[in-house]
């Protein structure tokens, strides 16, 4: 497909539903079932955002992730966290060559120059080595000895994390958690779902998939799609709307239910705001709209701000999980009349 | 294709006009009820005597009817305040295009058109925006999506109403009860003694009567129209009659004997036994039971002086209550009188300190010191003395040197008097700031037929014993700081 921009706005709108549907079917060639998952992996990358997928191992995350890059026709690299992996394995490093009897500083770019990078295991790695790759997403950029190498457009980081085994692990911090867009959650499989697995990983049939998009033109044309997103438009009582939750999810907040002030010790930050709103805009034009409705703010609440959510240790002691306070939040919050 | 812009404004306009006329028309029933019950008032208020016995004073219903004029007014001019809130809250086209959109299922569309149509920046996606909202609006009807919601005015319209209903209902039924007559529960015990007294001799014609009598007497005692000194009239005439037909009760059981020992006398067979056991039920008659083991005509004899013993309680209970109400309605009477005399000072309890008749005076203007000696004293001296010598009159010994400590005449009872009837243990009297007592002793023990004297072993009595002596003499340094009122006796040790 073309990365040419549609002249009339209806088509730009057509397009970007059209390759958002095309990769999540092809991706659903390859992965079965998730099509949540890999709706909201496939939003925060047009939304311009990282996802987190929390699961335990072989659930297909690197799969999936893997699958998507290929279906957009953009370079893919995994990043395998461990606890001895330094910051300049995964940014790159400047190592001395001699060329024509000349000796010379050259710099050898490291696997986060991808234009989609998995970060497996996360919470394995120092805090030192995720600082490397978060400030990479922040800032689409890396700095190595003085000099600073952009990060070629569209970058966008998937990272794992395994729920379990948390010893010798390095829990991101709150405030490196926030820089993720959306917190996914893979579950197991339904045994329907795995019977499908296991037919089309044992048998001798495999799928190649094949790219939506031009892999030489993909990234231009995923930056337009992502300027089509910040397009949409939103009015005045749906963003207040938007902020009601942000406000009813923080502890102490107007209009914040007493539960959330008994079990959390602090909020979504503004970073939360923009991802809901953002996701409800992608949202909107994949149901063929150019303005966001509170269906689609509603739909973005739990990825958005599930790990947005710092609980206390009441919360925990009670197993009471940041999905059932959001759910709660939602069901008190009434929309704008 | 419709202009969404202008069909938004089509619908904003017609939801203004919507808000305001189901106000009012969710206000019109309650007002009608309030104006219909400000003109009925007083229909209501006769109605209200003839059928429950309560009444409201006319002053009180013509109150009655303005406040309720006035609040219809008022609620009128609420209601229309309100139409106009509404009109303006719905006047707002983000509000109306929040409604089309909820009507539609437009999915926020239509709102977010109506919020950026004048913003100053436009997204590039606007026209796409407004041709959706065209497509949206070109299926609307503002008259069919919005209709005049009859069941949602109605609705509004009964529950405003039954509560305009409800409050006027407690409201009237407060005043009702605040003006309910004084002697409702002694009129009501009178007719209970009636309905017991009709109920011990049914085929007597005079007591029947009586209990007439004296249902006629309680009803007269509940009309307010009905003057104090009529009503104790008729009960004067009510108790000669109970007092008869008590008299004739006693009589009967003394003629049973009679006829008793007269067969006793004549040996005749079985009779005598039968008259002792006639006496025995008569002194039983307050339990009413006549135990009638005799035989022949003793056995009647009993039973009859067994009913005739239960009318003898309700009689003598009804002269007791009779007796209490008298002396109410006379004291009230005498209260009216006097309030009458005073030309609009209000009596009150007097209290201690307080002399009730000085404020009489005060009020007339001639306040006499009854610690200077006057012109006239001895002319009062005699006067007064002729005065106490009429009777039936009161005393008037104002600034009299003679006489005891009271300074004037008794006051008229007010409604802080309670009377106990003999053997009565009610709640002790606390006379400690009581400037005056009055004890009515009563005419003549009324036994309830023949009954027991027991000596009260309860009755509270001096355990220390004292008695009157002379005050010791104090005198105090300090001047005082009001004019104190000096019986005469003791002038002389105070000075």
């Amino acid at each position: 497909m073309g990365a040419a921009a549609p002249a009339r706005p209806e088509d730009r709108v057509a397009e970007f539903r059209e390759v958002f549907n095309r990769v999540e079917a092809e991706v659903g060639r390859v992965i079965v079932g998730h099509q949540g998952v890999v709706r909201k992996v496939l939003t925060a990358l047009f939304c311009g955002g990282h996802v987190l997928i929390e699961g335990v191992p072989g659930l297909g995350k690197t799969l999936m992730v893997k699958t998507a890059a290929e279906a957009l026709g953009l370079s893919f690299k995994r990043i395998q966290f461990t606890p001895d992996l330094m910051p300049s394995d995964i940014t790159g490093t400047q190592f001395l060559n001699e060329v024509d009897g000349h000796r010379q500083f050259e710099f050898k770019a490291g696997p986060i120059f991808a234009h989609v990078v998995l970060g497996d295991e996360i919470n394995r790695a120092t805090p030192k080595t995720q600082s490397a790759v978060l400030e990479a997403m922040e800032e689409h950029q890396v700095t190595i000895f003085g000099a600073t190498y952009p990060l070629a457009p569209p970058f966008f980081v998937l990272a794992t994390q395994n729920p379990i085994e948390l010893e010798g692990t390095y829990p991101l911090p709150e405030a490196q958690m926030d820089r993720f867009m959306f917190k996914v959650v893979i579950g197991a499989p339904k045994p329907e779902e795995l019977r499908e697995i296991l037919h089309r990983t044992t048998s001798a049939r495999t799928y190649q998939p094949q790219p939506v998009l031009d892999p030489q033109r993909a990234p231009e044309a995923i930056e337009q799609l992502k300027t089509l997103v910040r397009e949409v438009m939103t009015a005045e009582p749906v963003e207040r709307y938007a902020i009601g939750i942000i406000s009813s999810s923080t502890p102490g907040g107007p209009g914040a239910p007493p539960e959330i002030t008994q079990y959390l010790r602090f909020g979504p930050s503004p970073r939360g705001a923009q991802a809901l709103l953002l996701c409800a805009k992608v949202n909107a034009l994949l149901d063929g709209r150019v303005s966001v409705s509170y269906e689609d703010i509603e739909d973005a609440i739990v990825p958005a701000l599930r790990h947005r959510l710092l609980r206390n240790f009441q919360a925990e002691a009670e197993n009471i999980t940041p999905e059932s306070l959001l759910e709660l939040v939602l069901k008190k919050l009434k929309r704008p009349r | 294709m419709t202009d969404p812009v202008k069909a938004i404004h089509t619908v904003r306009d017609r939801l203004a006009r919507l808000a305001a006329m189901q106000t009012l028309a969710a206000a019109l029933p309650a007002l009608i009820v309030l104006t219909t019950a400000a003109i009925f008032v007083r229909a209501l208020g006769e109605q209200s005597w003839k059928r429950l016995g309560f009444a409201l004073a006319p002053d009180t219903l013509a109150v009655v009817q303005m406040v309720l004029l006035w609040t219809a007014v008022i609620g009128l001019a609420a209601a229309v305040a309100a139409g106009l809130w509404f009109f303006r809250r719905s006047s707002d086209p983000i509000v109306a295009a929040e409604l089309i959109d909820r009507r539609l299922g437009c999915h926020q569309e239509v709102l977010t058109l109506a919020a950026l149509a004048e913003a100053p920046e436009r997204s590039p996606l606007f026209p796409v925006l407004w041709r959706r909202a065209a497509q949206h609006l070109d299926r609307l009807d503002p008259a069919r999506n919005f209709p005049f919601d009859l069941r949602r005015t109605l609705r509004q319209a009964a529950l405003l109403t039954a509560s305009t209903v409800g409050l006027l209902i407690a409201a009237m039924s407060v005043l009702l009860a605040a003006n309910k007559p004084p002697f409702a529960a002694e009129a009501r015990q009178l007719r209970k003694i009636a309905r017991e007294i009709a109920a011990s001799s049914p085929a007597d014609h005079q007591t029947q009567q009586l209990a007439a009598h004296l249902r006629a007497a309680a009803d007269a005692l509940e009309n307010p129209k009905v003057p104090p000194l009529t009503k104790a009239e008729q009960l004067a005439r009510v108790e000669q009659e109970l007092k008869a037909q008590q008299e004739r009760h006693q009589q009967q059981p003394t003629q049973a004997g009679k006829g008793e020992s007269t067969g006793k006398a004549n040996g005749k067979g079985n009779h005598g036994q039968g008259s002792g056991e006639a006496r025995e039920a008569a002194g039983q008659g307050r339990e009413g039971a006549g135990a009638g083991q005799g035989k022949g005509g003793g056995k009647a004899s009993g039973e009859d002086s067994g009913k005739s013993g239960t009318g003898e309680v309700q009689l003598a209970q009804a002269r007791q209550d009779i007796s209490k109400l008298q002396a109410r309605l006379e004291a009230e009477a005498r209260l009216k009188s006097g309030q009458q005399q005073k030309s609009g000072l209000k009596a009150r309890e007097p209290r201690p300190g307080e002399q009730p008749d000085l404020a009489r005076l005060e009020g007339n203007g001639n306040l006499p010191n009854p610690n200077q000696p006057k012109p006239g004293a001895q002319h009062n001296q005699e006067q007064g003395k002729l005065q106490h010598e009429q009777p039936g009159q009161p005393r008037k010994d104002y600034g009299s040197s003679q006489g005891d400590t009271h300074l004037g005449q008794f006051p008229q009872p007010g409604n802080f008097e309670r009377f106990y009837k003999a053997g009565e243990h009610g709640v002790p009297l606390d006379v400690k700031n009581a400037r005056y007592v009055l004890f009515r002793i009563p005419p003549a023990l009324i036994s309830a037929g023949a009954g027991k004297s027991v000596i009260d072993k309860d009755r509270p009595s001096a355990t220390v014993p004292y008695a009157n002596l002379p005050l010791k003499e104090e005198r105090v340094a300090a001047e005082p700081d009001e004019r104190q009122l000096i019986p005469p006796r003791y002038r002389e040790l105070l000075r």
